[in-house]
């Protein structure tokens, strides 16, 4: 069976995003990670959502311009062929 | 976390004197990310297509308005994000504004399912399958939430330029991004929890 969040740990979730962006001070870092040492529940919370933002950067990898894309881009801007572009970088 | 840093190097002036070696540079740059922002707003090929075109067009004939206050960058993802909201409106009318806000009707979310799947083997977890759950999961957001993730996780934006790129406050964009993730973290869950023994419904 699939187990649900307490109550409780909402707060801490709302936190664990600030937590994984770095984005609290130090005393709220020991605050969440003294309660995600201690609470299962929120350790597996925590470890997901990281993980699932890692997934979904990895999805990031598999989109690429089709070429011939970039290239209707390139000559709907009157930018010529794509030398000029790599001439340009 | 910023991955701008190419076209910061571009030089707003030659942009603005409509010199093409430096919208080469800024196409060099961006439409790479441009194409895969409209990708995942719109999950079509051509509607990212036309979200590409448009952007740097409009990019290309209103260079002279853009006043330089934000990064280059910044204009450009609020151009890309702004057309893909149109063509979004265009398929569905009556679809949720993007300056409607968290004060809205979306809701809390809260992690329903509590399953540790991080132990799978890399290969379960970086599946076709697993892609489609994310995509399904991303087109599942609302616009607004989205736009924020897509900003922010996939394009590696600071909370303060996506903020920007959105014309919304950083807490609003961070309500935004938690509930995205927290959204797309219960859809994989869903997904990996058949895959562990003693967790499937």
């Amino acid at each position: 069976m699939n187990k649900h969040l307490l109550s409780g740990c909402q707060e801490i979730i709302k936190h664990i995003n600030a937590y994984i962006d770095g984005e609290l001070d130090s005393s709220q870092c020991a605050q969440l990670e003294a309660h995600i040492d201690a609470c299962t529940d929120c350790q597996i919370v925590f470890n997901t959502l990281k993980k699932t933002i890692q997934l979904c950067q990895g999805d990031r990898e598999q989109i690429s311009l089709p070429p011939e894309v970039r290239q209707r881009l390139l000559d709907s801007l009157g930018l010529g062929d794509e030398n000029d572009d790599k001439d340009a970088q | 976390m910023s991955n701008s840093n190419n076209a910061e190097a571009i030089d707003l002036a030659a942009l603005q004197r409509k010199d093409k070696r430096a919208f080469a540079q800024l196409v060099a740059a961006y439409s790479d990310k441009i194409y895969r922002l409209g990708l995942k707003m719109l999950a079509n090929e051509q509607d990212a297509e036309d979200v590409l075109q448009e952007t740097f067009l409009k990019a290309y004939h209103h260079i002279e308005t853009f006043e330089g206050r934000s990064k280059v960058s910044t204009w450009l993802y609020r151009i890309a994000v702004n057309e893909s909201l149109m063509l979004i409106r265009k398929r569905k009318p009556t679809h949720v504004n993007l300056a409607d806000g968290i004060e809205t009707v979306e809701g809390e979310v809260i992690p329903k399912q509590i399953v540790d799947w991080c132990c799978l083997p890399e290969q379960e977890l970086m599946s076709k399958e697993t892609y489609r759950i994310i995509n399904k999961g991303i087109q599942s957001l609302s616009d607004a939430n989205r736009a924020a993730f897509l900003l922010r996780d996939i394009e590696g934006l600071s909370t303060r330029e996506a903020a920007e790129v959105l014309q919304i406050s950083e807490s609003a964009l961070k309500i935004r991004l938690m509930r995205a993730r927290l959204t797309l973290r219960e859809a994989l869950t869903e997904y990996f929890a058949g895959k562990i023994p003693g967790t499937a419904r």
